[in-house]
């Protein structure tokens, strides 16, 4: 078999690898990596676009995948089967090197003054007249990426990375040398700075000259304008912003630097700057552990989460050659590792320690990332030698167990190390200091060894989603089924008691697999709230302001279709607070309070719902402020008396903004109110409540599925309809002196001294036939935007789980209604959005019946 | 499912078969008043006896309102409404149609409140005219496919998934 015979083999025993690489699967990555490698050695060396040290690079980039987190693997794996297959599609590389070579395509006569351009010999010409047609469609959603670059950052990025990525793969395809390098720089340009007006510009500035050297290619001339200068500004920008791009292939000089300090190569600062992440990401997970081992002691199973987490840390970190990373992460791990085999016990000083050691591991982690930032290593010598004895001698079996359980040695360790972590432990805020006190007994904390802990050990299966999803839809209706069944009035006259027994047994059953049905799909809160943690940092470096984020209830679930709603609305909410929100150190300062500010993310159960909580203990929000810029934009009235805290919901008024200036972060006008259309949708509430000064905590209400709410059960007239119990504040039965008409705005009503509007619901909807007497009908009332409404309805049926049903197709004009639902004689129920029903009266309150 | 004969020879279609060819193929017919139209059999996914239809407020008057279809809400069209003729009156040979078609890209799915099911034909393409041309007055019929004839009876053959949009609400007659 000839040689590219042999290659064409192997390339198409690789496609099947590629296939089934799985970032989630070690094995799989592991074995196209291998197969890559065999790969590049079978390709001769010297081939021109140098395949076999691009398959290297393949392998060792899917090597390092096993390490990153999994959404950044699986959007790099994604890259890199791009790249595989391509090269699977074009996998010859000749053997005879040489660009311009004279054999088999003759380049065109060069016209004066410009030299020819031939086609490198391996590159098809084919292939190529695709390229320069498909490259001009690509160019073009280039330019038109780059300049929604700035108001769509999150959007247009990664597109238009990709769209250079693929740009870059097939210019070296073609061996188009120049233009492939281009790309590459241009590629790590995106990957290393903000989307801004200057990043725009010099994007377009490197599109102009692609597209021309494209042209130029096509008429197989060499550009005008070589790479070099092009480069040279890509390669200064990054200089100017700190990163150095890879040495190797640029020509240009290298941006004056921190000489002092070394350069990483290409490769290294990638997995360098994946490192970062997924560190990071350990250590937040550690800290949050650390955390929860003050209130109770940690299981087994954390202390192995805890172990593992430094033991990968030291792993990569060695395999980049971070020195004190390493130290410092060895160390802690051999802790851990005694602490897993119970010969310590994670409580007290150790507990300090710990605490100790992962504070320096994130300060040790956050000067590498600037020095990342800068392209640099960062610099050694960091003062650990303190903590790494205390590490070691920890670990030695010197442990540092309180006086309550005597398994171990006594302590011997000084009570210096405490005093120390109490010093660090002021700037954590929120710390619980005396519990560290040695001398308390502490019970809830005591696990000896001996006594076998109730295993949480839970064992997870791996099932397709998508059967889940129909599982959980059909237990949906079955339930619905049983209860169109036990309900059904031939079944009431029976009175057949073995029969009642049994439904009643059926109904039972079903209710259970509904409850199971809704906890498989509930997620914890966790993973949003590590994420907008983290967002945080980045927002309190941006803004120059010292933010931290403190979380509670991460382990709180909610339905998993909620996690993707609340995202967004979250970010939101966050990015004011840092914004506005929190003031600088020095405003803090002189205020009295901590340098740094505190977002606060809380979760929890209450009441059937979950509650989330976004809390600050910035500057709180000005109130004064607020009504100026609402009654500004007509949304109150000049004398209108609102509460407190009616005027702070009025952010949510559509179309409120009172940044002085909308900042880059908060964005243009997104506005609260589609921060609270967003939780409506997915049937929650949102309020803000503030103490001016000290803070503001926003509050989302949130059912426990998306599926089902709880609704009241209403008449009007003929028809039904159900109230969503969120929304409703109070029913009751108006009396006498109660309703009353004030003249010019309609019916009101009058509770406990309150006022509010009172509308009547059939006129809204215009239904026939309902009560007209108030004082014999009821008066259901709501709460919208802070404000209470009270809406007239014939009577109050029950109160029940419903299973919210979309609307159907095809139906208009029913943004009033949320939805629909199945009720218990088989009918269906309108769910009613009483938001919405009250903005109905605006324009038929006074109309007579019917439509 | 009845299949039909084809017409007498010598008679010659207004236009040749084969531009009706992809209109050929079995279609559902039922009677609106004293009509019968056609619809595509793929697109019927079920036909349902009459139920208790509950009423959408503020919605256009050809929308009857919704049902519950095992457990899942679609709206209900009275397709004479939306054709302009009288209301359907709803009796016992009343019934429901449920159509579920594509658009833009999404399914479709609701249901058509018809006077009387008859039958599933089979109509060649040999059997449909196209459209009638209502010419100057100007009316959209675009939602009619064409115009079947078998057994004597007229059928007019409906593209549903126009027929439903909104604002076709254009008299048939």
């Amino acid at each position: 078999m000839s040689e590219p015979q042999n290659r064409k083999r192997i390339l198409e025993e690789l496609a099947p690898s590629v296939l089934l690489a799985d970032p989630g699967d070690r094995d799989s990555l592991i074995k196209l990596a291998s197969d890559l490698e065999a790969l590049a050695e079978e390709a001769a060396s010297g081939s021109p676009s140098g395949l076999p040290e691009r398959l290297h690079r393949l392998a060792e980039e899917i090597k390092a995948l096993e390490s990153m987190p999994l959404e950044k693997a699986q959007e790099k794996m994604e890259e890199l089967r791009e790249e595989v297959s391509r090269l699977l599609e074009d996998p010859f590389p000749g053997e005879s090197p040489g660009k311009g070579g004279a054999q088999e395509k003759a380049p065109p006569s060069p016209t004066p003054g410009n030299e020819g351009f031939a086609l490198p010999e391996f590159a098809d010409e084919d292939v190529f007249q695709e390229f320069l047609a498909s490259s001009r469609n690509a160019l073009a959603e280039v330019e038109s990426l780059a300049l929604s670059l700035e108001d769509q950052p999150d959007k247009a990025l990664p597109d238009l990375k990709r769209k250079i990525h693929t740009l870059k793969g097939e210019a070296g395809l073609l061996g188009l040398a120049d233009l492939e390098q281009v790309c590459h720089t241009l590629e790590d340009f995106l990957e290393t700075h903000e989307p801004g007006a200057k990043t725009v510009d010099l994007l377009l500035e490197v599109k102009d000259w692609i597209a021309r050297a494209l042209e130029a290619y096509g008429n197989r001339v060499l550009p005008p304008e070589g790479a070099g200068r092009i480069l040279h500004l890509l390669e200064e920008v990054n200089g100017e912003s700190g990163t150095v791009p890879s040495q190797e292939e640029s020509g240009s000089s290298s941006p004056p630097g921190e000489s002092d300090l070394e350069t990483w190569d290409e490769d290294s600062l990638s997995l360098a700057e994946e490192f970062l992440e997924e560190g990071g990401e350990g250590i937040t997970k550690v800290d949050e552990t650390l955390l929860a081992a003050q209130e109770e002691a940690l299981s087994p199973e954390d202390v192995d989460a805890l172990f593992r987490v430094f033991h990968t840390i030291k792993g990569l970190a060695g395999f980049l050659e971070l020195e004190d990373i390493t130290r410092l992460a060895h160390n802690t791990e051999a802790l851990l590792d005694q602490a897993r085999k119970g010969v310590l016990t994670i409580e007290g000083p150790l507990l300090d320690l710990l605490f100790d050691s992962t504070e320096t591991m994130r300060r040790l982690m956050e000067s590498l990332k600037e020095a990342v930032a800068r392209g640099k290593k960062p610099a050694k010598g960091s003062n650990l030698e303190e903590i790494l004895t205390r590490l070691e001698e920890a670990a030695k079996g010197t442990s540092s167990k309180p006086q309550g359980v005597q398994e171990n040695p006594p302590p011997t360790s000084p009570q210096s190390p405490s005093s120390s972590a109490n010093e660090v432990q002021g700037d954590r805020g929120e710390r619980k200091e005396p519990e560290k006190d040695l001398a308390k007994p502490d019970p809830p904390r005591k696990k000896p060894q001996a006594q076998t802990r109730p295993t949480k050990l839970r064992e997870f299966v791996k099932v397709d989603l998508q059967r889940v999803d129909t599982l959980v839809a059909l237990i949906g209706e079955l339930v619905i089924a049983e209860t169109m069944v036990v309900n059904a009035p031939e079944l009431e006259k029976t009175s057949s008691p073995k029969l009642r027994k049994q439904m009643a047994q059926m109904s039972k059953i079903t209710n259970d697999l509904q409850d199971i049905a809704t906890r498989m799909r509930m997620v914890p809160v966790r993973d949003v709230f590590q994420k907008m943690a983290r967002m945080v940092r980045d927002l309190s470096r941006k803004t120059g302001k010292v933010v931290r984020t403190v979380i509670e209830g991460a382990s709180t679930e909610i339905d998993r279709g909620m996690v993707e709603q609340l995202g967004d609305p979250l970010v939101h909410i966050i990015r004011n607070a840092v914004d506005h929100g929190i003031e600088t150190p020095e405003e803090r300062e002189r205020a009295g309070k901590p340098r740094a500010g505190t977002i606060y993310l809380r979760a929890r159960h209450q009441g059937g719902n979950v509650v989330i909580e976004v809390a600050d203990d910035g500057r709180g929000l000005d109130r004064a402020a607020i009504l100026a810029k609402a009654k500004g934009k007509g949304l109150v009235k000049e004398e209108e008396n609102l509460t407190d805290k009616e005027i702070y919901n009025l952010v949510f008024a559509p179309g409120f903004s009172t940044a002085k200036k909308l900042t880059e972060i908060s964005g243009r006008g997104v506005g609260m109110d589609v921060v609270k259309r967003n939780i409506e949708s997915i049937q929650g509430s949102a309020s803000i409540s503030s103490v001016p000064g000290k803070g503001s905590t926003i509050q989302l209400i949130l059912p426990l599925t998306m599926a089902i709410i709880d609704g009241m059960l209403i008449t009007c007239g003929n028809e039904r309809y159900i109230i969503p119990t969120l929304s409703v504040v109070e029913s009751i039965k108006p009396k006498e002196n109660m309703v009353y008409t004030l003249a010019g705005k309609g019916e009101v009503l009058s509770v406990r001294g309150e006022i509010f509007p009172l509308y009547r619901l059939a006129l809204l909807l215009g239904v026939p036939g309902a009560i007209q007497d108030p004082l014999e009908a009821l008066v259901v009332i709501v709460e919208c935007h802070g404000k209470k409404i009270g809406f007239l309805v014939d009577d109050v049926l029950t109160q029940q789980q419903v299973v919210i049903k979309g609307l159907g197709d095809g139906l208009l004009n029913t943004k009033y209604l949320s939805g629909a639902a199945i009720l218990n004689d088989g009918r269906v129920g309108l769910i009613l959005n009483m938001a919405e029903v009250a903005t109905l009266g605006n324009t038929n309150r006074n109309r007579p019946e019917g439509r | 499912m009845t299949t039909v004969d084809p017409p007498a020879a010598g008679k010659k279609a207004a236009h040749s078969p084969s531009e009706m060819n992809h209109l050929a193929g079995k279609y559902m017919t039922f009677k609106l008043a004293e009509e019968e139209y056609g619809l595509e059999i793929l697109k019927v996914r079920d036909v349902i006896g009459l139920m208790e239809i509950t009423k959408v407020p503020r919605t256009e008057d050809y929308i009857r309102g919704v049902i519950n279809l095992r457990g899942k809400v679609i709206a209900v069209v009275d397709l004479r409404l939306k054709f302009g003729m009288a209301p359907t009156e709803l009796s016992d040979q009343t019934v429901i149609i449920v159509v579920q078609l594509v658009r833009d890209g999404k399914e479709f799915t609701m249901g058509i409140l018809v006077d009387e099911v008859l039958e599933v034909l089979d109509i060649g393409a040999d059997q449909i005219e196209p459209p009638p041309d209502f010419g100057n007055q100007g009316m959209e019929t675009d939602f009619i496919l064409g115009v079947g004839k078998a057994e004597n009876r007229v059928i007019i053959l409906l593209d549903i998934g126009k027929a439903l949009s909104p604002g076709n609400a254009e008299t048939v007659r």
